[in-house]
């Protein structure tokens, strides 16, 4: 390229002028967090329109497991804490901090999945699929959906630990961590609507 | 010339070694390479929906004709609405969102130059692999709206559908990316000055169509998702035995297809709010108020979408609330109107064949809104849906509407892309041939829907007695079709003959005009400090000297990549795999894509 | 024979007559004549109820104010486009950014005119939509891909592609679909509406139809088709309502009630001399409610053709042949063979072929429910939902490979197999007879 010969590295060199104030990551990650609004919104709404609607069991009153959902979504709301502390002790520069944190957060989301994984195959051994009826069309792929946007957050938060551990997350670059971390808090809240939804409200 | 001689020592500081053009195009970031992209594939593929749409107007051109089989018939119509909407409509509006958007604004390039290219690699792909249905003779064939449970495994077993599903699942993927883009550059990227009540209003409709795409698309998505997941995995969504409704789909479907409509349209009022003060030598009438009824348009398109429904039997209510929401989006579409012919009045009115093209707009334009009217009157919506009538008003609001203004678009920023001006004596003959074509073919449809004929027919009966006005309407196309050659012969003629344009050839009052044309990488020597809302023309020395004056020292530009076009192969290539029915199959497509991605994420930027 | 001659007479391809064909519909959008057969048979000016009536007064309504704003534009555009042209004396023009109170009134002339269309609108919405008075005469529409079924469970019927109604009682079209979403649109009768699959509805909840209401004003046979795209033969998706007057109606349904039951007296009595003969253009008509079932039948008969060979009716048998089958038929038509021969063999042959696996006939021993009834198949004016018209030709060809006439269509041929069925395996001559006994159920 003709004008890399031009470029000049600065370590801290300061943030680039926008016209918002806002890093342009920053703000694009939020539009797309907007999108992704609607992406959910639409399928939690078609889980709704389709709530009552099966016409063979089993019903989801038979199988939703508060519970033990709670505690999945307590483990959950705890790795959105740790997500906050994460961050800090990265902005800080304290790479021990910040990898505990992070390492935190994966390890809930694991265990997030974990629960999810056994409630799937708890319904599965009920005679629930993904063809038996409306409600377990609906239920697996709103919540198939909400765990492949988990998963890829844990995939994505251990490759930034990585890394955070060879050293290429100092402060400066904490806005990755932090993009992250919108990320991260936006399907947790994502899960919140869909617990309420889904798992509270009769 | 002046303006070669401010290029020079910026572009070539350290001259590299020529690069192979297509290598070069396959791996650039560069908004204005990435919008020539955009418009050349789109246009190719107005090419093709035009071969679509005669072919089949050559079907209706008299009554039980058999020049092509019903199946045949049905799979070009759809293909025909699919690929004008996806592959030429929005294409056409990101690749001048592309190519404008960013020197409108001041800018050096998009806010995330290798996503952009992303979107571009993503939409190329997947619509070649859509068209590939062609060659194994199973091309969509469920129409554009796709309309459940017709769309199902038990009523279309063929792989039409699934080529339908994945590949606009593919399309709407990169205008999602293509969207979010977007308002991150135009909020973000904006020069120093540049308040968003300075922007320019093509500017400002490019900023609320993303806004429509980001929000409109995620919807469809889920849509195609639903249909997707029913014909691959045996889910029931749609399946009425168990329970499923195919109504839910028309409500997905046009809450995502109304905004859509939008989406084609407000870029085609923002190349219009461009042109007519241009030519008429007068600041845009009433700014604030196109600013706003363009917003309020964006925003009420989220409310209309089931007056596309009317015949769906919704019940009264919500057929009250459809028809007058719709009615009242006339209101500030009207505004517009109005506000144009005060742009024109009192100017110095210039014919050149962008202000013809505009103008002509202005009128085919509102003939499609009065028409639009007559729909929202729901109890005669009844008569009309379905019919040729909505394909007489559709047609005068996106070619009227959307064509008009892209043809107006292309004569006008032609000089930007390329130094040289295209003829503006076969620009009108052009305009005209087209312009009576394009009446000549849709006008007779009115009266072909309201005397009875429905849409999507591959047959009719002689007893309609519709025989004529139908040949009135093919006969149009082959004007329109003369009037599109001598467009194309014109572009072909101008880009080696035109005469040179210099940077500011029609006294145009946006940054894009400062620069040299065609601009060089960087577009700006300098980045430009606004002012006012007509940079080039209250304050054009500043401007003029930011743009093509001694340049800064240091311009950083991102550096081209080959991640983009690999990341979309793979994104693609999960796609097409899904066809393969193995379950393992499309994992080959994603690990290809985190591949990818991964080296994105890793790559050097600086 | 009568069919047959009709078949002859299929319009030609006159250019001028069809420029006319085209400019009178220009004019009748602005002036629709009411009270006379329609230059357009689908026209949506010309409605015969109140419901299609109400429509398109709102839609006057509408076309006349948007005409006005249309106009006003057009006008203005062309106007300061000229008057502002670009002369060489030309002042440079004033920067003017906008006038407020002229941009409050091109917002609020419009939305005056939008509530002054809203209104009877909104009117016509609720009134449209109301349920079916007391006594409406209830027709299930029964949407199948690609053809209609009719059912009136007040009296037992079943008939397909061609529904008969009574003029000046209220009816009720409940309506539903088999398989996909089809729409049910007679232009004349008034605005179209979806036929939805009924999603199969849980414990406690019914399933919920949608309803179009409507009295028809007068007789007359009024053609329609399938609006919402459909598949394959969507186009091919034809019906037509037949309005006669209450006795005739009653009539009608007497004849369907017996179908082929074994012989009894001719069903109707009225002679048909009051029959005017409806031309292409379209000028004379019945008087309202004085069209017998014969008169329907000869109107419906090729849609606003075929007239002189309605002798008394309804004859035994289709009509004395001097017509010749198809080639391949030919050996199986044996010169001298009085045509109820064939159709008393065909019976038979019907009766114990595949054919009443599918389809039923009223009064026989064939109830096949998977398409559609063949009850007085041979009064019907088309053959396969508008496919071609309803002659022995081309009902032969329909037998033998009516996929050649409609494209996937769920009916098997004699050698094809279509829509999952086997091929039928019928000889010609057995074709041949099938024919001639449909066409003598009239």
């Amino acid at each position: 390229m003709a004008n890399t010969a031009v470029v000049h590295e600065h370590p801290h060199h300061p943030e680039p002028y926008t016209a918002t104030g806002l890093p342009t990551l920053k703000l694009g990650f939020w539009v797309f967090l907007g999108s992704e609004t609607l992406f959910f919104g639409s399928l939690i709404s078609m889980y709704m329109v389709y709530k009552h609607e099966s016409v063979v069991g089993p019903y989801s009153t038979e199988l939703l497991d508060i519970p033990l959902t709670s505690i999945s979504t307590f483990v959950l709301l705890m790795s959105s804490l740790a997500m906050v502390i994460a961050l800090d002790q990265v902005q800080q520069g304290s790479r021990r901090g910040g990898a505990i944190g992070i390492a935190a957060v994966a390890v809930l989301g694991s265990l997030f999945l974990g629960f999810q994984a056994y409630e799937f195959t708890h319904f599965y051994h009920e005679g629930l699929t993904l063809q038996t009826n409306l409600f377990g069309s609906s239920f697996f792929v709103l919540t198939g959906f909400h765990g492949a946007h988990v998963s890829l957050g844990v995939i994505w938060l251990l490759v930034l630990l990585i890394q955070l551990l060879r050293g290429g997350l100092p402060p400066g670059k904490s806005l990755q961590l932090e993009i992250a971390g919108l990320y991260w808090h936006f399907v947790d809240i994502v899960w919140i609507a869909i617990f309420t939804l889904v798992y509270l409200i009769e | 010339m002046a303006t070669l001689e401010a290029r020079a020592p910026v572009t070539q500081p350290h001259p590299t070694k020529k690069k192979n053009v297509v290598w070069d195009l396959m791996t650039t970031v560069d908004h204005k390479k990435i919008g020539l992209l955009y418009g050349v594939t789109a246009l190719f593929f107005m090419v093709v929906g035009g071969i679509e749409a005669t072919l089949i107007r050559i079907q209706l051109a008299k009554p039980e004709n058999d020049f092509l089989s019903a199946d045949a018939y049905n799979q070009i119509f759809t293909m025909h609405g699919t690929t004008m909407v996806f592959l030429v409509g929005m294409p056409i509006a990101v690749a001048l969102f592309n190519y404008i958007v960013p020197l409108q604004i001041g800018a050096r390039d998009v806010a995330f130059p290798r996503l952009n290219a992303l979107s571009y690699w993503i939409f190329l792909f997947g619509a070649l692999f859509m068209n590939s249905s062609f060659l194994i003779g199973q091309a969509p064939n469920g129409g554009w709206f796709g309309y459940a449970n017709l769309t199902s495994e038990q009523y279309s077993p063929g792989m039409n559908i699934d080529f339908w599903a994945l590949g606009l699942q593919a399309l709407g993927a990169a205008s999602i990316m293509g969207g979010v883009n977007f308002i991150t550059t135009i909020l973000n990227l904006r020069a120093p000055g540049m308040k968003l009540m300075r922007m320019p209003l093509f500017t400002w409709m490019a900023l609320l169509t993303s806004f429509l795409i980001v929000t409109a698309l995620p919807v469809f998505a889920v849509a195609l998702f639903l249909i997707t997941f029913d014909r691959f995995w045996g889910t029931t969504f749609f399946v009425t035995q168990a329970g499923g409704d195919p109504v839910l789909w028309q409500h997905l479907f046009w809450m995502f297809g109304h905004p859509e409509v939008y989406i084609l349209i407000l870029p085609a009022f923002g190349i219009v709010s461009e042109i007519i003060p241009v030519f008429s030598r007068k600041p845009l009438f009433g700014y604030a108020v196109m600013v706003y009824s363009g917003a309020l348009i964006a925003l009420i398109g989220w409310g209309v979408w089931a007056h596309h429904m009317f015949a769906t039997g919704m019940g009264p209510i919500a057929d009250a609330f459809f028809t007058v929401s719709t009615m009242i989006i006339a209101i500030p579409t009207g505004v517009k109107i109005f506000n144009w012919i005060a742009t024109m009045w009192g100017g110095k009115i210039r014919f050149t064949t962008p202000m013809l093209y505009a103008i002509g707009m202005l009128i085919t334009f509102t003939i499609g809104g009065v028409s639009g009217v007559m729909h929202a009157t729901s109890p005669h919506d009844l008569q009309q849906t379905d019919t040729y009538f909505v394909v007489a008003h559709f047609h005068y609001v996106l070619i009227g509407g959307l064509i008009f203004a892209i043809f107006a678009s292309l004569f006008y920023w032609f000089p930007k892309y390329t130094g040289r001006l295209m003829s503006d004596r076969w620009g009108k003959v052009n305009f005209w041939l087209f312009f009576i074509g394009f009446n000549m073919t849709f006008m007779p449809q009115h009266w072909i829907g309201l005397l009875g004929m429905p849409r999507r027919v591959f047959t009719y009966s002689a007893e309609l007695n519709l025989t004529g006005l139908n040949q009135l309407s093919t006969a149009g196309v082959f004007v329109q079709i003369l009037g599109v050659a001598v467009l194309f012969g014109n572009v072909l003629w101008s880009l080696k003959r035109g005469a040179p344009s210099g940077p500011n050839p029609w006294g145009g009052a946006t940054l894009e005009w400062a620069t040299t044309s065609p601009p060089p990488e960087h577009n700006f020597n300098r980045i430009p400090v606004v002012h006012t809302r007509e940079p080039m023309w209250l304050e054009s020395a500043a401007a003029e000297d930011a743009a093509r004056g001694t340049p800064e020292p240091h311009i950083h530009l991102p550096p081209s990549s080959y991640w983009p076009i690999f990341t979309a192969f793979g994104a693609v290539l999960t796609f097409v795999l899904f066809l393969t029915n193995l379950w393992w199959a499309p994992l080959i497509g994603l690990t290809w894509t985190t591949l990818g991605a991964i080296n994105w994420a890793y790559e050097p930027t600086h | 024979m009568a069919l047959n001659e009709a078949a002859a007479v299929r319009p030609g391809g006159a250019l001028a007559r069809r420029a006319a064909g085209a400019l009178s519909a220009l004019v009748l959008a602005a002036a629709p004549v009411s009270g006379q057969e329609p230059a357009y048979p689908q026209t949506t000016f010309q409605p015969v109820s109140a419901y299609g009536a109400s429509q398109n007064a709102v839609f006057m309504n509408t076309f006349w104010w948007t005409m006005g704003i249309l106009v006003l534009v057009v006008l203005l555009t062309l106007y300061v486009a000229w008057r502002f042209r670009e002369r060489p004396d030309s002042p440079e023009p004033a920067h003017v950014h906008g006038n407020v109170k002229l941009e409050i009134a091109w917002t609020l002339i419009p939305a005056v005119i939008v509530v002054l269309i809203a209104i009877p609108t909104v009117q016509t919405i609720f009134e449209n939509q109301r349920r079916a008075p007391e006594g409406a005469l209830q027709v299930e529409v029964i949407g199948h891909q690609w053809w209609w079924e009719f059912r009136y469970p007040e009296h037992g019927v079943v008939t397909a592609n061609q529904m008969y109604i009574p003029v000046g009682r209220p009816i009720d079209l409940k309506m539903h679909s088999a398989d996909v979403i089809h729409s049910f649109w007679i232009p004349r009768i008034g605005g179209k509406r979806d036929v939805n699959p009924q999603a199969r509805a849980h414990e406690g909840e019914s399933p919920s139809f949608n309803h179009i209401v409507f009295t028809a004003d007068s007789a007359g046979y009024y053609p329609g088709q399938c609006a919402e795209y459909c598949g394959d033969s969507h186009a091919i998706m034809r019906m037509s309502v037949v309005a006669v007057a209450e006795p005739d109606f009653d009539a009608w349904v007497a004849a369907m009630q017996r179908g082929d039951a074994p012989a009894e007296a001719p069903v109707v009595a009225q002679p048909a001399a009051q029959l005017t003969v409806p031309t292409e253009t379209g000028a004379a008509q019945a008087p309202p409610t004085q069209a017998t079932p014969a008169q329907a039948l000869a109107a419906g008969q090729e849609g606003v053709r075929g007239q002189e060979a309605q002798g008394p009716q309804p004859r035994p048998l289709p009509a004395p042949g001097q017509v010749r089958p198809p080639t391949g038929i030919g050996s199986a038509v044996q010169p001298g063979i009085p045509d109820s021969i064939y159709a008393l063999q065909g019976r038979q042959v019907f009766g114990s072929s595949v054919c009443v696996a599918c389809h039923a006939i009223q009064g026989t021993s064939a109830v096949g429910m998977v398409g559609p009834s063949l009850t007085r198949f041979g009064a019907r004016p088309h053959v396969g939902a508008g496919a071609a018209e309803n002659n022995l030709a081309n009902l032969i060809r329909w037998i033998r490979d009516p996929q050649a006439l409609k494209p996937g269509t769920l009916m098997p041929g004699a050698h094809k197999a279509g829509g999952g069925f086997p091929p039928t395996g019928l000889t010609d001559a057995e074709i041949h007879a099938i024919a001639m006994y449909l066409l003598s159920l009239r």
